[in-house]
């Protein structure tokens, strides 16, 4: 699905990002975790084409992405990535319309259930707890029904019933085929992750727990799972 | 090297430059109404050429780093934007010094003096913008589309401004100069050692960017090696383990 | 491509209509420049060209608190990568932010310049025609430029002051332009040719730049 190709990130004569080759493939939950400032959003960032590597290439399933590939992404940032002025329904069919979402009365309605905010969908995205506007964040992303998920601390702010809920609706999508890269300091949702990834100042070293351990450091391009 | 080439470009601008300076003071017969006041005239203009010289390649160094994304590019586009912005400064000061006891006025709406004020302007908010950008790819970037757009601006503006003043009344005039053979040699001259010149800074400029962004990065790795000291044995620790194993 | 600009626009003039008071501000402020103005000129009735001078600065300084305001919607909780991630061609969103800036700067302009010739004395118009092309070519000019240079502007430190100091020297000519057919609306000016012609390339070249240059812009 995606794959890194010794993609690299060097900022004012920093590396941000040493070389990581990688590839991720479908129905794999991949965690990225590491200490704060280590580059985890920095790698997100370049995985869904909002930095350009340095050096190296980001492909979807196999391909520079193109303009109309970019919806197959689903991106979650630390940002809410909202407008509060608007209201949820609003802000989801600003977005489904500028997606190409089709029926999106009914996808924005099914999204509303599942994440539990029908209640608050005509409220403005100003007035709501950081929980609810981490529920409608992942809506957002989850609106085009992309295949790559890219979340950033999905479950910052959700309390343990709602973590539950993401995580639930996180794995039925990986499921049906999809592919999550998931940001978090949780380390129990880690634990239960196909695919660990470390990231320490701007070092990637991934470890597979279906094949054991692995290195996937800038000198052993890693052969992941969905490339095998 | 490329060291050499330097020295020789130095040699021929100082030799061109002292030329320069013999031909509009010396052997230039000075002006039948202004006098001597008119050999301004062969440094006034020799800078505008320059500058427009310099301007045109912020232009085409942008573009060139946009296709291939080489700082190199970028670093040049910022060193003639700088040498650009210098000569237009000089082009805006001898202009008035000259304008003054002539046309009786330190500043006039003239076509070329207005477009060059405004020149002057875009390019000193092209330096400004550099400067406030801290990103260098971001900053790179921003820096080669505002050195187009502003490049693409000034015909327009020239255009513009020329109309607006032919519009009015124009109260100057007899702006020719009858030149004699001497002068015009002398403002060919000229001309061309103001060229060398821009490139000779350019040169020195780029190298001096260079240079910069060199000690920055070794300062970073040097940073990166202090910091990486205790994590490099442990990996090291870490990596003998799992030879064992 | 026209559902994403309609989106955007849509989207712009709700938030804009939520914050209401933001307009409002920028039309009282404009009435204020004129007040001072009037106070300025004793009560003696302005020229025609000091009027249109005037009364673009006031244009002017309006464009670039609504721009900056504009663009804050986007930045504030990162909604602007939302827009970068949509499937659709990037100069959409160029040109969905422009028209709406268009909508905001016409409307201020229609509120501050009647009171021009209500309160400073200045005859009205003696021909509409130079008025109304000139405001409204005016309007798309400043918001073409604008649009294009907040995003070039984004990641600079100081861009309150860099986007109006990078922005007027690149107007001038479209200035000039519309300054000289406000102008000739109050003065009855003959040969106007030039000035639409000044305008009109203006526009389309920067209409049309960038839709070029704006992928490059905002992919980094």
């Amino acid at each position: 699905m995606i794959e890194l190709r010794r993609a690299s990130l060097i900022r004012n004569g920093r590396i941000l990002l040493h070389p990581v080759s990688l590839c991720l493939g479908p129905g794999l939950v991949t965690a990225v975790t590491g200490p704060n400032g280590a580059g985890k959003t920095t790698l997100l960032r370049v995985m869904a084409g909002l930095w350009r590597p340095s050096e190296g290439e980001v492909l979807l399933d196999g391909k520079i992405p193109g303009a109309a590939d970019r919806a197959q992404i689903g991106l979650v940032l630390q940002e809410s990535m909202l407008y509060g002025g608007l209201t949820v329904r609003e802000n989801l069919r600003f977005f489904g319309r500028l997606y190409r979402v089709p029926d999106l009365g009914g996808r924005i309605a099914a999204l509303a259930e599942e994440f539990a905010f029908e209640r608050r969908l005509d409220d403005p995205v100003a007035r709501l707890s950081k929980g609810y506007t981490q529920r409608v964040a992942l809506a957002r992303a989850f609106l085009p029904a992309p295949r790559l998920l890219l979340l950033d601390e999905p479950f910052d702010g959700l309390d343990p019933g709602m973590h539950e809920l993401v995580t639930e609706g996180l794995t039925r999508r990986v499921q049906n085929g999809a592919t999550a890269v998931v940001v978090t300091h949780d380390l129990d949702f880690a634990g239960r992750a196909d695919v660990r990834v470390a990231v320490n100042r701007g070092r990637v070293n991934a470890s597979f727990s279906a094949l054991g351990a692995g290195s996937a450091n800038e000198r052993r391009p890693t052969q992941g799972p969905g490339h095998a | 090297m490329r060291a050499r080439g330097l020295t020789v470009l130095g040699g021929v601008t100082f030799a061109a430059v002292l030329a320069a300076l013999y031909m509009a003071l010396i052997d230039a017969p000075p002006e039948r109404f202004m006098g001597d006041l008119q050999r301004l005239m062969y440094f006034h203009v020799g800078s505008a050429w320059a500058a427009m010289l310099a301007f045109f390649m912020v232009f085409v160094y942008g573009a060139a780093y946009l296709f291939t994304r080489r700082s190199a590019f970028d670093r040049a586009a910022l060193a003639s934007a700088e040498v650009g912005v210098f000569f237009t400064t000089l082009v805006l000061i001898t202009g008035p010094i000259w304008a003054r006891p002539v046309w009786n006025a330190w500043w006039t709406w003239d076509p070329r003096l207005t477009t060059t004020l405004i020149l002057w302007f875009i390019y000193v908010a092209y330096l400004l913008l550099r400067g406030s950008i801290a990103d260098d790819a971001r900053r790179r970037v921003a820096a080669s589309i505002f050195g187009i757009v502003g490049f693409l601006d000034v015909p327009i503006v020239h255009f513009s401004v020329t109309w607006w003043r032919s519009i009015h009344p124009n109260l100057i005039s007899g702006g020719t100069i009858n030149m004699d053979p001497a002068m015009t040699r002398a403002l060919m001259v000229n001309g061309v050692a103001f060229v060398l010149l821009y490139a000779l800074l350019t040169w020195l400029r780029t190298r001096l960017e260079a240079a910069r962004e060199e000690a920055a990065q070794l300062r970073h790795r040097v940073y990166e090696r202090i910091a990486d000291r205790p994590d490099e044995r442990e990996r090291a620790g870490r990596n003998s383990e799992s030879d064992i194993s | 491509m026209w559902t994403a600009i309609w989106a955007i626009v849509q989207k712009d003039v709700t938030l804009e209509y939520r914050r209401r008071w933001l307009l409002a501000s920028a039309v009282l402020f404009g009435f204020l420049f004129v007040v001072v103005l009037g106070i300025a000129y004793n009560g003696k009735p302005l020229p025609a060209d000091a009027a249109a001078g005037a009364l673009w600065m006031v244009i002017l300084f309006s464009c670039v608190t609504i721009l900056l305001r504009t663009s804050s919607f986007e930045e504030e909780q990162k909604a602007w990568y939302g827009l970068l991630m949509a499937p659709v061609d990037r100069s959409a969103i160029f040109y969905g932010k422009l028209v709406a800036n268009t909508l905001f700067l016409f409307l201020v302009e229609l509120a501050v310049t009647p009171s021009f010739w209500v309160i400073l004395g200045v005859p009205g118009p003696a021909s509409w025609l130079p008025l109304v092309v000139g405001l409204a070519a005016g309007a798309v000019g400043l918001a073409a430029v604008g649009t294009f240079l907040l995003f070039l502007t984004s990641a600079s430190e100081g861009r309150e002051i860099l986007f109006p100091v990078s922005l007027i020297p690149l107007t001038i000519p479209l200035l000039l332009a519309v300054i000289r057919l406000t102008a000739a609306s109050w003065t009855r000016s003959d040969d106007l040719f030039v000035w639409y012609a000044v305008a009109g390339g203006y526009l389309v070249l920067f209409g049309l730049v960038p839709w070029l240059l704006f992928e490059l812009l905002v992919e980094v």
